[in-house]
C-alpha cells in the first residue's frame, strides 16, 4: 500500500520524528486505521524504533495544524483504533505494534525487534494470566462442590483437567521456557550466543 | 433597457450633462441592474467603475437625489455653479439635524442656506466663486493642557478621602452629637490621618503587587512559549495554561517512565536511544528552570495528563 508520504530528503533526515510529521501527508481516502498504519510502516522505515505519541500520530493521521491534547477526543479515537492497527500492521506489513504506557507507540522493524521486545511482552502476559489461574484454582475445594447431575462435569473438570494443567504450566521447566532469557553483559563476546 | 445599455447610452454625454441629471442617470442605471450585481456591488462601487469617476461624487449626488424637492434650492446653485455639491451635501446633513429637534426639514434648509449667503466670497484659483467662513472664525479642536504627572493621582486621591469621610460622618452624625465641637474636629483630625495612612500603606502594597507581577512577566519572556510547549511535548505531557506552573508531579512521573525506555542502561549501544534520553532530561531541566522563574518550584496542580 504505497502511502503518500516522501522519504525524508537528505537534509532534513537529522530532523527529529516530530519535525518530519509536519511534512507527513496521509492519504485522505483510506479508513482511520489504515492511516495508522500506513504512518506507523512509514516511521518505522525511517526512524526505527522510535515511539510516537498517541497526539503526533493523531496530528499525523488527520492533518491538524495544532498538536491535540492527550485527553481530546480525537485522540481517544486513535487509541481506541490500535487493535486495528494491530491486526492491520501484521497482516499487511508484517510488522507488530509495540505500545509503551506512557511514552507512545510503534511498529517492530525486523523480527530480531519482535522475537526481542514484543514477544517478551505477549509471553509475560501468558505468565501473568498463569499466575491468576493458578490462584483462583487454588480457591476451589472440588470436594465442596455439590453433587448434582449439572455439577458433575464441572466437578470432574476441576478434579482432573485443570489441576494437570497447572501442573505442566507450574512446572519449572515449563516457567523457564516462558520466561526470556536474562541480558548478556556486552563483554564484547559472542562466542557464548552462538 | 439594460445597466449596460444605459451605461453605454450615457458614457459619451456624460461630461455634458449636469449635476442633477447625472444623479437621476445613476438611480437609473442601478434600477436597471440585476440582482446578482445588486448583490455583488455597492452601488457607488459599480457606478464608480462603470460611469462616474468617483464614489464621493455617486455618494454626493445620491444623497441630494433621496432628499427630494428638499434639496430643489441646493439643485439650482450647483448647477449655478454658486456652491460645491460636496458643500450643499453637508448643508442638507446638517438641515437633517435640526429637522430632529422639531424643526421641518425645508425650513431649516432656508435658514443654512441664508447663513451660507452671508459668509464672505472666496474666489478659487480657477476664478469660481464660493462662500467660506474665515479661517480665524473656524473654531479650532480644544487641546486640554496635559496634566503634571501625578496631578491625576492626588486628585482621584483627595476625591476617595473626601467621599469616605463624607460617608462616615453621616454614618457617625447621631454620635457626633453633644460633643464638644473642639473635641470632635480633634477626632477627625486623627481620622484623616489615620485614613492618610491607610490609603497610602494600600497604594504601596498595589504598587508593590504590581512590579513584582511585571517582573515575572519579564522572567517569562526569558523561555519563550514554543520551547515550554516542545519541552511538554517531549515528556508527552500538555502544555500548560499560559502563565500557569507545570505539574511537576506528571512531570517526574513521565521522566522516570521515558528514563525506563530511552536510558543508555535499558539499550546498550543504540545511540539514537541516548540521544532521545539526553532530550528527555533537558526537557524536564527546562521545566524545572520554568516553574522556577514563575516562583513555583514544585509546579502547580494543573492537569498537564500524560499518555495513558
Amino acid at each position: 500500500m504505497p502511502a503518500l508520504a516522501h522519504k525524508p530528503s537528505r537534509a532534513n533526515r537529522s530532523r527529529s520524528l516530530a519535525d518530519a510529521i509536519r511534512d507527513y501527508k496521509y492519504n485522505p481516502e483510506h479508513s482511520k486505521k489504515q492511516r495508522v498504519a500506513e504512518f506507523l510502516d512509514w516511521a518505522a522505515t525511517h526512524y526505527p524504533k522510535q515511539y510516537v505519541d498517541y497526539p503526533h500520530l493523531a496530528k499525523a493521521v488527520e492533518g491538524y495544524s495544532r498538536m491535540p491534547q492527550h485527553n481530546s477526543k480525537e485522540v481517544e479515537l486513535i487509541k481506541s483504533s490500535m487493535s486495528g492497527v494491530n491486526r492491520m500492521l501484521q497482516t499487511k506489513y508484517g510488522r507488530a505494534l509495540d505500545a509503551e504506557p506512557g511514552v507512545g507507540v510503534r511498529a517492530t522493524v525486523d523480527d530480531a525487534d519482535l522475537a526481542m521486545i514484543v514477544l517478551p511482552k505477549k509471553m509475560k502476559r501468558i505468565d501473568q494470566a498463569k499466575k491468576a489461574a493458578t490462584q483462583v484454582a487454588n480457591l476451589v475445594d472440588p470436594s465442596k462442590i455439590p453433587d448434582t447431575p449439572e455439577n458433575k462435569p464441572w466437578k470432574q473438570w476441576v478434579k482432573v483437567h485443570v489441576r494437570d494443567v497447572l501442573k505442566t504450566i507450574n512446572s519449572p521447566e515449563f516457567e523457564q521456557k516462558l520466561l526470556p532469557p536474562a541480558p548478556v553483559a556486552d563483554n564484547g563476546d559472542d562466542s557464548d550466543d552462538e | 433597457m439594460s445597466a449596460d445599455e444605459l451605461i453605454a447610452k450615457y458614457k459619451p454625454l456624460w461630461d455634458t450633462l449636469s449635476e442633477r441629471e447625472k444623479g437621476l442617470a445613476e438611480k437609473e442605471i442601478w434600477e436597471a441592474c440585476d440582482r446578482s450585481v445588486r448583490k455583488r456591488w455597492r452601488r457607488r462601487n459599480y457606478l464608480a467603475v462603470n460611469i462616474s469617476r468617483t464614489e464621493a461624487q455617486v455618494q454626493v449626488r445620491e444623497t441630494l437625489i433621496n432628499a427630494g424637492e428638499v434639496a430643489e434650492d441646493l439643485w439650482r446653485r450647483i448647477d449655478a455653479g454658486t456652491i460645491l455639491p460636496r458643500t450643499a451635501q453637508k448643508l442638507l446633513c446638517r438641515a437633517k439635524e435640526r429637522a430632529g429637534k422639531g424643526e421641518t426639514l425645508q425650513s431649516a434648509v432656508d435658514q443654512l442656506l441664508v447663513v451660507y449667503d452671508s459668509l464672505p466670497v472666496v474666489k478659487t484659483a480657477d476664478g469660481r466663486e464660493f462662500r467660506r467662513r474665515n479661517p480665524s472664525d473656524i473654531p479650532r479642536p480644544a487641546h486640554p493642557k496635559p496634566k503634571k504627572r501625578g496631578k491625576k493621582d492626588e486628585d482621584s486621591r483627595r476625591f476617595v478621602f473626601t467621599q469616605i469621610r463624607e460617608l462616615v460622618g453621616t454614618y457617625m452624625a447621631d454620635r457626633f452629637e453633644g460633643l464638644d465641637p473642639i473635641m470632635a474636629e480633634r477626632l477627625w483630625m486623627d481620622f484623616g490621618k489615620q485614613l492618610n495612612a491607610l490609603l497610602n500603606e494600600f497604594q504601596g502594597r498595589v504598587y508593590r503587587h504590581a512590579k513584582s507581577e511585571r517582573e515575572t512577566q519579564n522572567l517569562l519572556a526569558q523561555i519563550s512559549r514554543r520551547v515550554l510547549i516542545e519541552a511538554c511535548h517531549t515528556l508527552r505531557m500538555d502544555p500548560p495554561r499560559v502563565g500557569a506552573p507545570v505539574n511537576m508531579t506528571i512531570a517526574k512521573r513521565q521522566k522516570r517512565t521515558l528514563a525506563r525506555v530511552y536510558h543508555p542502561d535499558a539499550n546498550a549501544g543504540d545511540d539514537s536511544m541516548t540521544s532521545q534520553y539526553d532530550e528527555v532530561v533537558k526537557a524536564f531541566d527546562l521545566i524545572e528552570q520554568y516553574n522556577r522563574q514563575i516562583g513555583s518550584p514544585g509546579g502547580g496542580t494543573d492537569d498537564n495528563r500524560a499518555v495513558s
